[in-house]
């Protein structure tokens, strides 16, 4: 009888139960799968307009370093994207790096569309940092350069 | 009560003193990295931003990669994207020659263990022959690990308008 208890518990500690590795690693994978899905989901709020959406998961000190290397702010982001008028807009090859309750966020942007009369379609590689407060991830960096990849 | 009033002056000057301590510690404490830490650690960042393009003037790779985390992935202003080791090659180049190269605008954002760079530069050289001295903007994210920063990221664009 014993012997039986000894061996379910023994099972249950190698096999059944997870190590704190397993688990750590299993929360990791969580929240990179969560940041994807806010890629995902910032690129839609922002083609639909959504401007609550979107200033809810920006950080009021976000700042931008657009496709031009201009530095813009929370509010004029807010504003250029109510400006805009995006026919598509597509996310490519989005890799999440965690650090603690910071993510570094690298894709290619594949958009189609015009902001204040100018045309900004075409390719853009980006760089996105998110920061945890409060236990709610918010975007508080963002950086595009247009690809023409000359190497 | 010539003795009564220096003293009372050393007690007022020192209660004075150790009060605006106190005052000191407790918002140092309410503000957690808010503080003098913080400030520390932005002007540390500040020193390795400028010895990072200064070792690359020189093409002192040893030192750069030093700073530089295994995993590090840089965009360049073409939208290339290079590791850790193109990088290095790059700066190794006989094609890639930077005769200087400036830093200005620069502001050190900090999140826990993880320090945004953004800052305006204006390197000066030439690449394949050809001469180089457009400004860029750029982000450098740098990770605190074992006590030590390394950077994990940069990005650079292109200045196309600075309005």
């Amino acid at each position: 009888m014993w012997l039986a208890v000894s061996a379910i518990l023994t099972a249950l500690v190698q096999g059944g139960v997870p190590s704190s590795v397993e688990t750590q690693q299993s929360k990791a994978a969580a929240v990179v799968a969560q940041i994807k899905q806010m890629e995902q989901d910032r690129i839609q709020i922002g083609v639909r307009k959504d401007m609550d959406a979107l200033a809810a998961v920006t950080s009021d000190d976000y700042v931008q370093i657009d496709w031009v290397g201009k530095v813009v702010g929370k509010a004029a982001t807010l504003a250029r994207i109510k400006s805009s008028d995006m026919q598509s807009y597509t996310l490519e090859g989005v890799d999440v790096r965690l650090y603690g309750d910071t993510a570094i966020v690298v894709g290619t942007a594949i958009r189609k569309g015009v902001t204040k009369n100018r045309d900004i379609s075409g390719a853009f590689r980006y760089t996105r940092v998110y920061a945890k407060r409060n236990g709610r991830w918010q975007v508080v960096h963002f950086q595009q350069t247009r690809v023409t990849e000359t190497e | 009560m010539e003795r009564i009033i220096p003293s009372l002056l050393v007690t007022l000057l020192l209660g004075g003193m150790i009060s605006r301590a106190g005052i000191g510690n407790a918002q140092e404490k309410a503000t957690g990295w808010g503080s003098v830490g913080e400030q520390a650690e932005i002007s540390l960042i500040k020193k390795m931003e400028e010895d990072r393009v200064q070792a690359g003037v020189r093409k002192d790779v040893e030192a750069i990669a030093a700073a530089t985390a295994d995993e590090y992935l840089q965009i360049d202003f073409d939208g290339n994207v290079r590791d850790k080791a193109a990088a290095m090659r790059r700066i190794k180049s006989s094609a890639f020659q930077l005769r200087s190269n400036s830093l200005d605008e620069m502001v050190v954002r900090i999140f826990g263990n993880t320090a945004v760079v953004t800052a305006r530069s204006t390197p000066k050289g030439t690449l394949n022959g050809k001469d180089f001295g457009q400004p860029l903007r750029y982000s450098r994210v740098y990770v605190k690990r074992d006590g030590r920063w390394h950077v994990v990221m940069f990005q650079m664009t292109h200045v196309a308008e600075d309005k």
